[in-house]
């Protein structure tokens, strides 16, 4: 069925109408794609084909890793970036990993990596560029965002995992605003665990560098619920000279000893066409 | 534990022995660059089905043309999901439907078409295929190495027509909710143009796979054109989007 807006989503929708008013960096409506100071319009930066972000990325988020080992994960819930309802969630999930268990995250459980935490996956990525719309596909578990050029928000934006995502050109940069990100005990920032709420909003700038062999994109997340202050991460995709994975979350879901009461994987309700 | 740089590590392992074997599915250079536009007649947008059926409808109202395996398998398979010895995983646990079974789906779905590629994003359980515009498909040894749920396409423009041609597919799925069964040699050909003032599409899908049918055969699906709606996000043991417009569904 599809979802009602009803009174709970009110604030939402209106903290997500004045999102660009109270922070100034939403896209203004209808800009213009990247034009000269001659007057002559310049093509876009070309993103199109296929990325892959480098294992040497490392952990990415709104707090440090405090684990000197690569297979745990244990966020600094001390920083202060983090509300204290946050902090206590990014503790909990610390402490179980510092146990030896597999705190739920994301992408282990399957589901969506919402934004930003899918540009933290070490994950092949695949931009399609067209004149209105802009297509980011990822091969981890076949995730796919879309990003609507050249256009406002929706008056009244349905919360979902990956949220309303509008795109502009700015010069050889593409800026992408998203609000409307649902929140979801698995809707994860980062691989910390840090949790958000539905007035988390979050920029990214795609720009091309290392001659035009790598996507930098410089990602700014607000959410005041969540966080005392707007912080900024970046994120790489070097290009990729090869084919797309098809990588089913589905598949390797048993080889991790998740808890279940946390975070199960999703599962279809099955309804027997007979 | 199990993380993600080890899943990765070992998928890399995996892709790099498919990949070498897969020398022309490999991505050349020439996809560098790529640029916005579009190639042939425009397909894209949004579109979706009217009805659904969760039967495949071979073309001619004739029954399934099964070879003695491919109707035990069948049987098999409508026994299995009856009594729960047999799991749907594309429902139960959400992997892909592959083709022909995602040409059924009562979601709509989008063509994106860019230089050199066709892409098909599904709504519903967010598949995604990817059909190569340049390069023909490879061999069913080939492809047999790194087989995909979704299976590996190719395609080409004859008039107005995109022809794909797919293979490589798993040989664990479905053709349709029935449980009508298909090997990993399957091959399908698929004929998609505008029909109906533009306002339609229709795929017209042939279906090859001798071990469990006696002769190809095909089925066809129309679609209507959904320029006012965006795909939505689709995450399996949510609900969805309204599927009461769409004839035949019954319980998605």
């Amino acid at each position: 069925m599809m979802r009602k807006i009803g009174f709970g989503h009110i604030s939402k929708l209106i903290m997500a109408a004045m999102l660009p008013v109270l922070f100034g960096s939403a896209p203004a409506p209808a800009q213009p794609t990247a034009g000269s100071a001659s007057g002559v319009a310049t093509p876009p930066p070309d993103f199109s084909g296929l990325w892959q972000r480098p294992l040497s990325q490392g952990r990415m988020g709104a707090v440090k890793n405090l684990s000197e080992r690569a297979d745990v994960v244990i966020g600094d819930w001390q920083d202060p970036v983090l509300q204290p309802w946050a902090a206590a969630i990014v503790k909990q999930h610390g402490d179980m990993e510092a146990a030896g268990f597999a705190a739920p995250e994301t992408k282990q459980t399957c589901w969506p990596g919402s934004v930003p935490n899918m540009l933290s996956i070490p994950s092949q990525m695949e931009v399609l560029q067209t004149p209105k719309l802009v297509t980011v596909l990822y091969s981890n578990d076949h995730q796919v965002r879309f990003i609507y050029m050249d256009q406002p928000h929706s008056a009244h934006v349905t919360s979902s995992w990956y949220g309303e995502s509008v795109g502009h050109y700015e010069g050889d940069t593409l800026v992408v605003d998203t609000i409307g990100i649902a929140s979801k005990p698995m809707s994860l920032v980062d691989v910390f665990g840090t949790p958000h709420t539905d007035a988390l909003h979050v920029v990214e700038r795609f720009h091309l560098i290392n001659g035009g062999k790598t996507i930098r994109v410089d990602i700014r997340v607000e959410d005041p619920g969540t966080f005392t202050r707007a912080w900024d991460e970046g994120s790489i995709f070097n290009k990729a000279d090869e084919q797309f994975d098809e990588y089913v979350c589905a598949e390797n879901n048993p080889l991790i000893g998740i808890d279940k009461s946390s975070g199960d994987m999703p599962r279809a309700r099955y309804v027997p066409p007979f | 534990m199990f993380r993600h740089s080890e899943v990765s590590a070992a998928h890399l392992g995996f892709r790099a022995i498919g990949l070498a074997a897969l020398i022309l599915a490999a991505t050349t250079s020439v996809q560098a660059q790529r640029a916005p536009g579009s190639e042939g007649p425009d397909i894209s947008g949004v579109w979706w089905a009217s009805s659904y059926s969760p039967r495949i409808m071979p073309e001619g109202g004739s029954e399934l043309p099964f070879t003695p395996i491919g109707r035990a398998a069948y049987e098999k398979n409508m026994a299995g999901l009856k009594n729960g010895t047999v799991e749907d995983a594309a429902r139960t646990l959400c992997t892909p439907d592959g083709v022909p079974r995602l040409l059924a789906t009562p979601y709509p779905f989008e063509i994106i078409q860019t230089p050199g590629q066709v892409t098909m994003i599904y709504e519903m359980n967010h598949a995604i295929r990817l059909v190569d515009m340049r390069k023909p498909l490879p061999s069913g040894e080939q492809l047999s190495i790194l087989p995909y749920y979704d299976g590996h396409s190719a395609g080409q423009w004859e008039g107005d027509t995109l022809v794909i041609h797919s293979g490589g597919f798993k040989g664990t799925m479905f053709l349709d909710a029935y449980g009508a069964p298909h090997t990993d040699e399957m091959h399908t050909t698929e004929r998609i143009r505008r029909i109906n003032g533009g306002q339609q599409i229709e795929d017209v899908v042939t279906i090859e796979d001798p071990k469990y049918y006696v002769r190809p055969f095909t089925a066809r699906f129309v679609y209507d054109h959904h320029p006012e709606i965006r795909l939505q996000d689709y995450v399996c043991g949510e609900a969805h989007r309204d599927l009461s417009g769409v004839k035949g569904v019954v319980g998605f």
